[in-house]
């Protein structure tokens, strides 16, 4: 319940205090996410635009039951430019830089586990490069927007990629 | 790492056999992008900056390019068990690409590859 209510605090303050405060124009939109690792899971994209073509943008996605929850969110700086007219609107894109935080924790210990060991959250942290590609028409838009975890791996192509696939409204 | 040296071999050879050519607009081409591990994920024809592919996350995919000097955008719709939206943008240095490569519909899945490609344009 407790994170619920942060995650939607989050989001009534990234929509209503963001625009008038910082950015030129918010995007705020729902779509399917990585952050599970392939299971549905939706989750909420945003992106506050600023000027000289730059993009703040991110997700957060989440789930909780009686004795677990799990939290995701991805927090990125992109430039964010039209590259052309496209689908009846604006194509834009652009590259940047961004991190990806994860949050997961049993809330209850399990009646198997017998312990009254406090059970410490399971946390995951990557960064890496970012993009963002999407259509804006006047009052919607589409993107794709991920950010892609730098490892070890990635020298083989495996990027740890977090990020969200969403359609929205343009505010 | 043998799929990566067959890989290697196949760039090499296309290298090879045709003349350097800058990445700018109103590209014709094939492209062929190597995702995880090096592996095949990506065929791309290319007629005057209009992609048709088929792509390990999209599927059948088809949508209009744009360029900014070497760099490109792509985007629309692909189609494999679900319809879906894709999105590329990458950077085109003669014949070889990298680009990042994101696809998912809005209700089930989405992903996202780091693809490494070589080209034979016309």
């Amino acid at each position: 319940m407790l994170e619920k209510t942060r995650q939607l605090v989050v989001i009534v303050g990234l929509t209503f205090l963001s625009k008038p405060l910082f950015g030129e124009g918010v995007y705020l939109g729902l779509g399917s996410t990585s952050a599970s690792g392939g299971r549905p899971l939706l989750g909420v994209d945003w992106g506050l635009s600023l000027p000289g073509g730059l993009i703040l943008s991110g997700m957060l996605a989440g789930g909780a039951t009686d004795i677990y929850y799990f939290s995701s969110y991805t927090v990125k700086g992109l430039t964010y430019h039209n590259w052309g007219s496209g689908f009846g609107g604006q194509v834009k894109g652009g590259l940047g830089l961004g991190v990806h935080y994860t949050e997961k924790e049993l809330v209850t210990a399990l009646a198997s586990e017998n312990t009254t060991e406090e059970v410490e959250a399971d946390t995951d942290f990557t960064a890496g490069p970012s993009f963002r590609v999407g259509v804006d028409w006047s009052y919607f838009y589409v993107a794709v927007s991920f950010t892609m975890g730098f490892g070890i791996a990635s020298i083989g192509g495996g990027w740890g990629d977090q990020g969200v696939v969403a359609i929205g409204v343009n505010l | 790492m043998m799929l990566g040296l067959r890989n290697l071999i196949v760039m090499l050879v296309l290298l090879g056999v045709q003349d350097p050519l800058m990445a700018e607009k109103g590209q014709t081409g094939v492209a062929v992008q190597f995702g995880e591990a090096f592996g095949f994920s990506d065929i791309r024809f290319t007629v005057d900056d209009f992609d048709v592919g088929w792509q390990r996350l999209a599927g059948l995919y088809f949508g209009p390019r744009y360029w900014k000097g070497p760099y490109y955008l792509g985007v629309g719709p692909g189609i494999n068990t679900s319809v879906n939206l894709y999105g590329v943008i990458g950077f085109q240095w003669e014949i070889v690409n990298f680009e990042f490569f994101g696809a998912g519909n809005f209700y089930n899945s989405a992903r996202a590859l780091g693809q490494i490609g070589v080209g034979i344009y016309f």
